[in-house]
């Protein structure tokens, strides 16, 4: 039968249990002129791949937990979207094909179309609407939409080069592991809301990862105050854009930004209280680090952790990537998230 | 339903793939009458990037090179969402897929798709002369996209990847690629599995637009994997 709703049917984030400490990977010293790095941030810490886990592990352990809480059956998933920006094994083998996704898919035994979306940290954002898309054309039933982040390898990159010299690669200091899934479900009405997709591109050169130039394994370079600032500068009239009155914004339970550091959520969360009054349901973690497109997840797995989230609450995930992209979006909670 | 309005192709030879990609978008539109400002949905496949790259997605570094509504966010300004879609030389046809999918929902008249590839360092292992694509897509195009069939039932070993060393990085095969000839049957055309992306969508498009009704464009990977667009084509 076409159902025309969607619906978040399950979520899950798995974060390696290998902890570094924010003082342990960034001490005192390492950044130029004096400056702490977890008081700059307010990052704790972050995850680390264990030995033998790259991109495809840390998404195959989010997608089995996102599948088994969202009760779908294995053989009734016919799409599966893989979002990761680094599709890289623990030895820096970077996959070119086929891709990711049917790795994942193979993994997991299932028979289902299979691709990849490039689109940076608005990676499962970007595949969770063309999940719905597709949802909602009566092409598919449910969709795993997944992510396996193994950015580490350019933190460690990071740490080689001489930071004064090379202020680029200071971002790089704030990622971490994780992987995350979701599956997207058809359901009788609609309990999912997008709100406009928009690249920026005039700033798209602010944050290019690649491989690294010297040593094996991945760089990122960014230009992180210019990207924080395209990004701020235009946050609010996004909000604005979407969200159609006080009322929308009151709605929604927890507010999860893309999570760059605790301090970016901060300055993005004041934005929002200019405009509507309060950002009470901001929500943000400081023990992952960015985890890139999976930091959503992140902070949703830790809400579920602490018993901060319900049924039927309404959720606003707020995406950025470099690019400059943007897209929001916003959901309701599955029945029986508490008992996770 | 979307169709195909105009596409256009090149042989990238020594240029970059962002150059190549960028000309041939600007003359489809010259010559078709397109104001690019009316796009507003920018998607890319391909499968090697300059230096391994993997973000930002290249379709917003071709939106910028392109300088399509570039602006600030305001309350009434218009704006493009650009992202790739990939999966190795099948990667076109869920990008074309993707376009069919959003388009209609989107605030704008014309998606551009493009497709293409580019040796990605010097030290790279390479035997392609790689072509680039693009192509318009609207919601009353000619060349109208009818459906979609995957089949990854006979998915192998066949993995292709690069380890990121120093310098070189060389191409890792975990097996031997299932090899595809390319052929024509009748009114499906088979894609040769040694043809990357923008070959793959040039050569058919070529082929498509001799004739007049439906067409199968199938692509099989080397890993095995099937994918199957079918269009309808309106003879001139």
């Amino acid at each position: 039968m076409w159902r025309l709703g969607t619906e978040i049917s399950g979520f899950a984030c798995y974060l390696p249990p290998n902890i570094k400490s924010s003082e342990e990977t960034v001490p005192f010293g390492t950044l130029p002129r004096g400056i702490d790095f977890k008081r700059l941030t307010r990052i704790e810490s972050h995850h680390e791949v264990l030995e033998g886990q790259g991109s495809l592990e840390l998404a195959v352990e989010a997608a089995k937990q996102a599948i088994e809480r969202s009760g779908v059956s294995m053989d009734d998933i016919d799409l599966v979207i893989s979002c990761s920006v680094t599709k890289m094994s623990y030895e820096f083998e970077n996959l070119i094909e086929p891709c990711l996704a049917s790795h994942i898919g193979a993994a997991l035994r299932l028979n289902a179309q299979t691709f990849d979306v490039a689109n940076a940290c608005l990676g499962m954002v970007t595949g969770l609407m063309i999940a719905d898309r597709r949802i909602k054309a009566g092409k598919i039933r449910h969709a795993l939409v997944v992510s396996g982040e193994f950015l580490t390898g350019a933190l460690y990159e990071a740490l080689g080069k001489n930071l004064l010299f090379n202020p680029k690669s200071i971002a790089s200091l704030t990622i971490g592991d994780a992987g995350a899934a979701y599956v997207i479900s058809s359901c009788d009405e609609d309990r999912m809301e997008f709100f406009e997709p928009i690249t920026l591109a005039q700033h798209s050169q602010l944050c290019i990862g690649d491989a690294a130039i010297g040593r094996p394994g991945p760089s990122m370079r960014t230009s992180g105050k210019k990207l924080q600032h395209a990004a701020l500068e235009n946050l609010g009239a996004y909000f604005k854009r979407g969200l159609a009155n006080q009322a929308a914004w009151d709605a929604h339970d927890h507010i999860i930004s893309h999570q760059t550091t605790p301090r970016a959520v901060e300055k993005g969360a004041a934005i929002a209280a200019e405009i509507w009054g309060h950002a009470d349901a901001v929500r943000s973690v400081s023990h992952t680090g960015n985890t890139a497109s999976t930091s959503h997840a992140a902070v949703l797995e830790t809400l579920l952790e602490n018993g901060e989230l319900g049924s039927n609450q309404q959720v606003y995930l707020m995406a950025f990537g470099s690019g400059l992209s943007f897209m929001g979006v916003s959901f309701y909670l599955p029945e029986g998230v508490e008992d996770w | 339903m979307v169709g195909i309005v105009a596409f256009r192709s090149e042989y990238i030879k020594k240029k970059s793939l962002l150059k190549s990609l960028t000309g041939i978008t600007q003359k489809l539109c010259n010559d078709h009458g397109i104001d690019m400002q009316s796009i507003g949905l920018i998607v890319h496949t391909g499968m090697y990037r300059q230096n391994f790259r993997v973000e930002p997605a290249f379709a917003a570094h071709l939106q910028q090179a392109l300088k399509i509504r570039c602006e600030n966010i305001g309350l009434n300004t218009k704006h493009v969402f650009s992202f790739d879609v990939t999966d190795g030389i099948c990667g076109s046809h869920h990008a074309l897929e993707t376009i069919a999918d959003l388009l209609p929902e989107m605030d704008c008249t014309y998606a551009l798709f493009t497709a293409g590839d580019v040796r990605p360092t010097k030290e790279t292992e390479w035997e392609h002369d790689p072509i680039s694509f693009a192509a318009l897509l609207s919601r009353d195009g000619p060349i109208e996209l009818l459906e979609s069939r995957y089949d990854g039932e006979h998915l192998n070993e066949f993995t292709s990847s690069t380890k990121f060393k120093k310098k070189h990085h060389g191409t890792t095969m975990t097996s031997s690629p299932e090899t595809t000839e390319h052929r024509i049957d009748g009114d499906q055309f088979t894609g040769s599995s040694a043809w990357l992306s923008g070959e793959q969508l040039a050569r058919f498009m070529a082929w498509a637009t001799t004739k007049n009704g439906q067409v199968t464009h199938r692509i099989k990977d080397k890993s095995g994997r099937m994918s199957e667009l079918r269009w309808r084509v309106t003879g001139e």
